[in-house]
C-alpha cells in the first residue's frame, strides 16, 4: 500500500495484450489479416466515407505490438479486399472483388513488404466472378477459390436444375507473372447455389478444394452443406467428393485451413437451424480428403464434425490453428436488436471446447474478420467496430487463455 | 399575547441590568483587591474576591483576579492555594502566558510548572483542489504512432473533518476523514491520422481519504504557520466520465485541409471497474492559522503525491469489451493532487500541572530579555 507503482515495476502489459483501432477517414472494416514470419501483422480491409457506401481496399503493416509502419489505400472505388496471403518471395498477394453483381469482376494485386504496389490485374472473363480466397501454388502460380456465374452446358439433360442456377463453385488460376489468367471449372455445375473457399496444393500432385454447395447428395436432397473435393493436376476431380452436414440443416462453409498435427483440413462455417438460429459447425477432414477407412464404407469420412450449440446466434467467419494444441473460430454473434458482436471460441486441435468470448459494443453493429495464431503464442482477433460515429478495423491481441494478461 | 411578551422582555432587560450591575460591583471589588495588595495587606484579599468569584464572572474578570491571588499566595508563601489560583487562571484563559518583564518572577516560575496545550483538538475544512496526472506507460487505443495524449487540470473539490493530538506546543499528530473529487481532462489528438480525430475525456472521481499526518506549527502569535507530512490511504468511491468525441474527416468538396467534424457527446460513463479502488498518496503541506478567541481559523495548502496506479491493468480493456464505443483506453497513470483549504480548528484544552515543570526554559527566557534589555 505504501510503496509507489512506477515505469519499473508496473508490467507494460499493455504492449503485448491489447485492443487497438485502425483507419483514416470515414468507415473502415476489417476483413482479414496476415502473419508475417517475423510477427509484423498485415491488416487488410475496406474503407468509405461517412456519407457514402462504395468501398475502397485499405491495408496497413503493424508491428507485433500493433504499431502502425504503413497504411494505404489500394485499388479503386468500388472494390472490396478479400484475402491477403504471402507469395514465395514474401511479397503481399491480395484479392478484391470489383464492381457489383453481373459486373463483379476479381483483382488480384502484389504489394511489397513496404506497401509499394508491384503488380496488379483485373481478371475479366466477360461475366461475374466472385473470389473468396487466393492461394500460391508452389510454382508461383495465384490460384483463387470463388464462385462464377452457372455455366449453362454442365446443367443440361439429366443433369437440369429444378430452379433458378445462382452460382458454380470455380477456381482461376493466374500464373506467376500476371500475364496469363484461366477460369477452371471442371467441377462447376449440378447446384443451384455454391462457392469454393479455398484450394491447397496436395502431396499427389494435385489439389484439394473446399467449399459448400447445395448439389444433391445419395441422398437426393437439395440443401446446402460442406463440400470438399480432390482435384488432378488439371483441377478435374476424379474421386468422390466428402460432404458433411448437420440433418435438417443447412450449412455455409466460411474458412478453411490445413492443420499438421491433426494431418488434413479444418472448415468452419455456420449450421443453420432456421433464419434466427445457427451456430458454429466444424468439419476437420483427412488428408488424402477421400479416405475410406473400411471397405464396407461407401462413404468418405471426415476426423471429426462439431456443431457447437452455445445458446447464442453465431455465425462463423474464420478458423486458425494454434498447433500443436488449438483451434479458434472467430464468428459474428447476433443480437436480439440484429447487432453483431465479435465471437471467439477456443477449442482444442481435436474440437472440444475451451471457452469463449465477445467483444462489442451493445448498440453497435461490430463483426469478426479473421482469427489468426500469431508465431509469439498470441491470439489475433481482427475486424470491424461500430463507434459511436464510425466504424473502424480493430486488433485485438489475446493471451492463449484469451485474456489480455499472461 | 403581547402582554405576555411585553413581561419576558422586560424580565430579560431586568436581568441583563442585574448582570451588569454586579459585574461593575466586582470589577470595583478587584480594584480595591488590588489596592489593598499594593498596600501589602495580603490576608484580606481573598475573603474580598469570594463571592465575586462564586458568582462566576466573565472570563477575563476570573483570570485578572486569580492572577492576584496567585500572587498574594506566593507571597503568603502558601504554594498550594497559589498553584490552585494560576490553575484557574489557565481555566479562565488557556492561552495566558506570563511574561518576565510584566509579571513577577515568582509568578513566572510558578507558571512553568503548568500548561493548558490542549491534548486534543478537533478541526474541519473545505476547499478547491486540482489533479496533476502522472503517467507511468502511455496506452493508446489507435495504432498509429503520431497519436498524441495530453493532460490537463480541472478544478475540483474537498471537504473533511479531523481529530488533531497535540504532544507538546510544536509536535501534533493528526488523523482526518476527508472527501475528495478530482477531476481531469485527457485530449487525444491525430487519432487516426494526422490532425483527425480528437477526444476529449473528462474524470470525476469521487475519493474517501483517510490522512494521517505529523505538524509542526509555531505556539505563539496570533497568527502561526505550521508544516507537516502524511499518508493518505484512498478508496475510489465513483468514477464517471464525460467523453466528447470530434470525428473530423476531410471534407469531400474541399481540399484535405478542410474537415468536417461528426461529433457526438456521452456523458456519465461509469469507469469504476476499469479502476483500482485502493490508493494510498504522500503528502506535505502548510499553512497559517489564525487564532479567533480560543478557537483557530486557518487556511492550508497541501500537495499529494499519488503511490499507485488508478488504472486497473487487468481491466483496461474491459470498457472496450464490454459495450463503451469510443477509442478510449486508459494510460497506467497516478494521480497528484494540490488542494487549497478554509478551515477551524477547536481546541480541548486541559490546564494541568506538568509532571515536570519547565523552569529551565523560564530561566532561558529571563536571561534573553536580559541580554535584549542590555
Amino acid at each position: 500500500m505504501c510503496s509507489c507503482d512506477t515505469e519499473g515495476n508496473v508490467d507494460p502489459v499493455y504492449q503485448t495484450y491489447f485492443l487497438k483501432y485502425y483507419g483514416e477517414d470515414g468507415n473502415q472494416e476489417g476483413v482479414d489479416l496476415l502473419v508475417n514470419p517475423d510477427g509484423s501483422m498485415i491488416l487488410l480491409g475496406n474503407s468509405s466515407s461517412q456519407t457514402n457506401p462504395i468501398t475502397i481496399p485499405f491495408i496497413a503493416k503493424v508491428d507485433p505490438f500493433g504499431t502502425v509502419q504503413w497504411q494505404r489505400q489500394l485499388g479503386g472505388l468500388n472494390e472490396k479486399a478479400i484475402d491477403v496471403e504471402l507469395d514465395n518471395g514474401g511479397n503481399l498477394i491480395v484479392l478484391s472483388n470489383y464492381g457489383d453483381d453481373d459486373n463483379s469482376r476479381v483483382k488480384v494485386y502484389r504489394l511489397g513488404q513496404d506497401g509499394t504496389g508491384m503488380d496488379s490485374v483485373l481478371l475479366d472473363f466477360q461475366e461475374w466472378q466472385l473470389g473468396r480466397s487466393v492461394t500460391v501454388a508452389s510454382d508461383g502460380r495465384i490460384l483463387i477459390a470463388g464462385s462464377r456465374k452457372p455455366y449453362a452446358p454442365n446443367n443440361l439433360g439429366d443433369f437440369a436444375l429444378p430452379g433458378e442456377d445462382f452460382a458454380d463453385m470455380t477456381v482461376i488460376q493466374l500464373d506467376a507473372t500476371f500475364q496469363n489468367d484461366s477460369i477452371i471449372a471442371g467441377f462447376g455445375g449440378g447446384e443451384l447455389n455454391g462457392s469454393a473457399l479455398k484450394i491447397f496444393e496436395n502431396s499427389s500432385g494435385g489439389y484439394n478444394l473446399l467449399g459448400y454447395s447445395d448439389r444433391p447428395a445419395k441422398d437426393n436432397v437439395r440443401k446446402t452443406r460442406f463440400e470438399a473435393f480432390t482435384l488432378n493436376e488439371v483441377f478435374s476431380s476424379p474421386g468422390q467428393r466428402v460432404i458433411a452436414e448437420v440433418p435438417g440443416e443447412t450449412q455455409v462453409a466460411a474458412s478453411v485451413i490445413e492443420t499438421f498435427t491433426l494431418p488434413g483440413y479444418i472448415m468452419a462455417g455456420t449450421s443453420y437451424v432456421n433464419t434466427l438460429s445457427s451456430n458454429i459447425y466444424v468439419v476437420s477432414y483427412y488428408n488424402p480428403l477421400d479416405r475410406v477407412t473400411s471397405n464396407a464404407d461407401k462413404m468418405p469420412t471426415t476426423q471429426y464434425q462439431s456443431q457447437y450449440l452455445l445458446n447464442r446466434r453465431l455465425e462463423s467467419v474464420s478458423i486458425s490453428a494454434a498447433e500443436p494444441d488449438y483451434l479458434f473460430v472467430a464468428a459474428n454473434e447476433i443480437k436480439d436488436n440484429n447487432k453483431r458482436d465479435i465471437f471467439l471460441l477456443r477449442l482444442t486441435i481435436n474440437g472440444s471446447v475451451m471457452g469463449s468470448l465477445s467483444f462489442g459494443s451493445l448498440e453497435g453493429d461490430d463483426s469478426a474478420g479473421a482469427v489468426r495464431a500469431h508465431p509469439d503464442g498470441r491470439i489475433a482477433v481482427f475486424g470491424t467496430m461500430e463507434l459511436e460515429t464510425q466504424k473502424k478495423m480493430v486488433l485485438i491481441m489475446l493471451s492463449p487463455n484469451g485474456n489480455f494478461s499472461n | 399575547m403581547l402582554c405576555k411578551r411585553i413581561i419576558a422582555i422586560l424580565v430579560i432587560v431586568a436581568s441583563c441590568s442585574k448582570v451588569a450591575l454586579a459585574q461593575d460591583e466586582c470589577e470595583l471589588i478587584l480594584t480595591q483587591a488590588t489596592e489593598e495588595f499594593n498596600a501589602g495587606h495580603l490576608t484580606s484579599i481573598a475573603p474580598m474576591l469570594k463571592d465575586c468569584l462564586d458568582k462566576n464572572q466573565r472570563r477575563d474578570w476570573r483570570q485578572r483576579a486569580y492572577l492576584l491571588l496567585a500572587e498574594t499566595y506566593l507571597l503568603l508563601e502558601d504554594p498550594a492555594n497559589a498553584e490552585q489560583s494560576y490553575l484557574n487562571v489557565l481555566r479562565a484563559n488557556p492561552e495566558y502566558i506570563t511574561d518576565p518583564s510584566r509579571d513577577p518572577i515568582d509568578l513566572v516560575y510558578l507558571s512553568g510548572k503548568f500548561t493548558a496545550t490542549p491534548i486534543f483538538s478537533v478541526h474541519g475544512y473545505a476547499g478547491p483542489n486540482i489533479t496533476p496526472v502522472r503517467v507511468i506507460h502511455d496506452v493508446h487505443s489507435g495504432g498509429e504512432p503520431y497519436t498524441k495524449e495530453t493532460y490537463s487540470v480541472r478544478p475540483g473539490w474537498q471537504v473533511g473533518a479531523g481529530a488533531e493530538y497535540n504532544y507538546n506546543d510544536y509536535l501534533s499528530a493528526t488523523l482526518g476523514a476527508n472527501f475528495l473529487r478530482t477531476t481531469f481532462k485527457q485530449t487525444t489528438t491525430n487519432l487516426f491520422g494526422m490532425d483527425k480525430d480528437i477526444i476529449e475525456f473528462i474524470d470525476r472521481q469521487n475519493w474517501m481519504t483517510v490522512p494521517i499526518s505529523v505538524k509542526y506549527t509555531q505556539p505563539n502569535g496570533k497568527w502561526r504557520r505550521y508544516g507537516y507530512v502524511g499518508l493518505s490511504f484512498n478508496y475510489l468511491m465513483s468514477d464517471k466520465a464525460d467523453i466528447e468525441i470530434n470525428n473530423r474527416d476531410a471534407r469531400a468538396d474541399a481540399g484535405i485541409d478542410e474537415r468536417t467534424s461528426f461529433d457526438k457527446s456521452i456523458s456519465n460513463v461509469n469507469l469504476i471497474n476499469y479502476r483500482n479502488r485502493y490508493n494510498s498518496s504522500f503528502f506535505v503541506g502548510g499553512g497559517v492559522k489564525y487564532k479567533y478567541k480560543l478557537d483557530y481559523f486557518y487556511f492550508d495548502l497541501r500537495y499529494s503525491f499519488g503511490m499507485k496506479n488508478v488504472a486497473s491493468p487487468e481491466d483496461r480493456y474491459n470498457s472496450l469489451t464490454l459495450g463503451l464505443p469510443y477509442a478510449y483506453v486508459d494510460d497506467d497513470f497516478r494521480i497528484d493532487n494540490l488542494a487549497f483549504s478554509v478551515g477551524y480548528i477547536h481546541p480541548f484544552y486541559k490546564p494541568r500541572k506538568l509532571q515536570k515543570a519547565r523552569t529551565k526554559s523560564v530561566l532561558r527566557k529571563i536571561e534573553k530579555e536580559d541580554n535584549e534589555t542590555n
